[in-house]
């Protein structure tokens, strides 16, 4: 290799750098999460760091990862739906908190249309199916670098265990390692999500 | 150096830092990753050694500084010792669609183990692979001009690059290429310096869904610290990579040619590694690693066998022992076997 074979080929790296962008991926930021950051370790759960952190990581590891600003942009939001709340400056009820608010109402009526509600269906395959599966068996391509391991919507102990209310809010606010999804999905897309999950379950749900 | 490089580190984390408040409000944070390990070697046909080590102690403080500035530096604190460095410290402008241009003192990013896999909470293994030391310097970071960045070209494959222009490695006629990092301020104000300059770069494909990840280096500069004389090293590197569902299989080759007064070197180096992470806990490990340095009588093979615990998705138990064989064939006096706590923090 000579000299300037190796100008060339910086030149050729450094045109690319000024590269318009092309056909930018139209993949959830959760895809992208569980695909590149698991390219070099397990994905960090968003509840580890402050929104403003995941910021801060995310200029970094946009850098250290070489994403584009899109791809990075989608892990960012996905990522902040699920960040560790800094308690004074959080207007957002935490986990339990929205249960206690609904309990201290009465029962809570959720529109359960349990059946292969196309939105929902939809909407899972976008922010779900990445780690709880296609079927929601908790086997989704980014289920084996996930410690614990994503649970299984369609077991009928899970199904049987869990309201609809606690569904609500579980994906509303995040439970565990799981991002919360209500800003971005708001009410209708989170009672979309609730009854296709029950008609992963047949229905068995309460 | 000691005392350029703690002087350095303070003074970036002091700059990084700043007060707690404006730290928080501009969402800097401070992060980094540590290990302690056990370690036994075989030492002779009778002799062995057993020691503990705190291989590394390494804090990093990143942030926005401004709407499209972006710093970060690492101060790397390694094997318990008297000497503290500055691995990198860069500033990145960040305004460019896809494009980030960063200054600085950065990891070289050559290949993917010297830049992205080296942490040891990150590599699978308690060891860098044979290779990635006397062939590629790892970990090589040096001071210069980074660009970098991904272009999507369909849904999940994006294609990488990273371009870079540093001062570059220096040092002796045919020296080892690990002494060449050693091209520290102190040298490169006592004659050292040049107007010669290293360049480079990556090009990589990754196809997201699929779990492909494929990529070709180059480094090339003058490493010769008498600036009168000229004497090129080059180095080629190929790496590729495919996980899925837990299974990873990762391999990356070195090639070095090296110019010298008595006749060009040429060295290689790399791995090949599988590793299958089973319920998002245990992971068993197998690699195999080699160096081939002509003239330096150092040829050397190793297979390494690891089994790995995570404690949480950033800290992990590991277990390896190294199994190494050299030109003579099979060597056993050498051969380790390691205990290792690490966690990304």
């Amino acid at each position: 290799m000579t000299r300037m074979t190796s100008a060339l080929l910086a030149a050729g790296l450094l045109g690319l750098a000024t590269a318009p962008a092309r056909l930018e991926a139209q993949r959830s930021g959760v895809e992208i999460w569980s695909q590149t950051c698991g390219r070099c370790h397990m994905p960090q759960p968003a509840i580890r760091y402050t929104a403003d952190q995941w910021e801060s990581i995310m200029m970094d590891m946009a850098i250290f990862a070489r994403m584009t600003d899109d791809d990075a942009a989608a892990v960012l939001e996905f990522l902040k739906g699920g960040a560790k709340r800094v308690a004074s400056a959080d207007p957002v009820p935490r986990e339990g908190e929205l249960l206690a608010v609904l309990a201290s109402v009465g029962p809570v009526e959720i529109p359960p249309p349990r059946s292969q509600d196309g939105a929902g269906a939809t909407l899972y395959a976008q922010n779900c199916s990445a780690c709880h599966g296609k079927a929601g068996k908790g086997d989704g391509a980014a289920a084996a670098a996930l410690n614990p391991r994503p649970t299984n919507l369609a077991d009928s102990t899970f199904q049987a265990s869990r309201t609809d209310p606690q569904l609500t809010e579980a994906i509303t606010n995040g439970k565990g390692t799981m991002p919360g999804n209500g800003a971005r999905l708001g009410q209708d897309g989170v009672r979309a999500l609730v009854a296709y999950i029950r008609s992963l379950g047949n229905g068995k749900g309460r | 150096m000691r005392v350029i490089s703690i002087v350095a580190g303070g003074l970036l984390a002091v700059a990084l830092a700043g007060t707690p408040e404006a730290a928080s409000a501009q969402g800097l944070m401070l992060t980094g990753y540590a290990d302690v390990e056990a370690r036994y070697a075989k030492t002779g046909p009778n002799n062995s050694e057993v020691f503990f080590d705190n291989y590394h102690f390494n804090l990093i403080a990143l942030g926005k500084i401004y709407k499209n500035l972006f710093a970060s530096g690492e101060v790397e604190y390694e094997h318990a010792g008297d000497e503290i460095m500055l691995e990198y410290g860069f500033l990145s402008y960040t305004g460019l669609r896809n494009v980030r241009i960063s200054a600085g003192k950065f990891i070289v990013p050559f290949g993917r183990f010297n830049k992205d896999i080296h942490p040891t909470w990150i590599n699978k293994m308690p060891d860098r692979p044979l290779g990635m030391d006397n062939v590629f310097p790892q970990t090589y970071s040096d001071v210069g001009v980074w660009v970098s960045g991904a272009v999507s070209v369909s849904g999940g494959t994006r294609i990488v690059y990273d371009a870079f222009v540093v001062n570059g490695l220096l040092g002796e006629d045919g020296g080892n290429i690990r002494d060449l990092r050693d091209n520290d301020q102190e040298s490169l104000t006592g004659g050292g310096r040049d107007n010669n300059k290293a360049f480079g770069g990556r090009l990589g494909v990754e196809v997201g869904p699929q779990g492909f990840d494929l990529g070709a280096s180059i480094y090339t500069g003058n490493y010769l610290d008498d600036p009168t004389q000229n004497l090129t090293l080059t180095l080629f590197g190929a790496d590729a990579a495919w996980s899925h569902r837990g299974f990873e299989i990762r391999a990356e080759a070195v090639f070095a040619d090296q110019g010298a007064t008595g006749g060009d070197l040429s060295k290689k180096g790399g791995y090949a590694q599988a590793a299958y992470l089973i319920q998002g806990r245990f992971e068993p490990v197998v690699r195999f690693s080699l160096k081939d340095m002509p003239g330096e009588n150092d040829d050397r093979r190793r297979f390494s066998f690891g089994a790995n615990y995570y404690v949480s998705p950033s800290s992990s138990v590991r277990l390896a022992y190294h199994v190494n064989m050299e030109d003579q064939g099979f060597v056993a006096n050498n051969n380790a076997a390691v205990a290792q706590f690490n966690i990304g923090f």
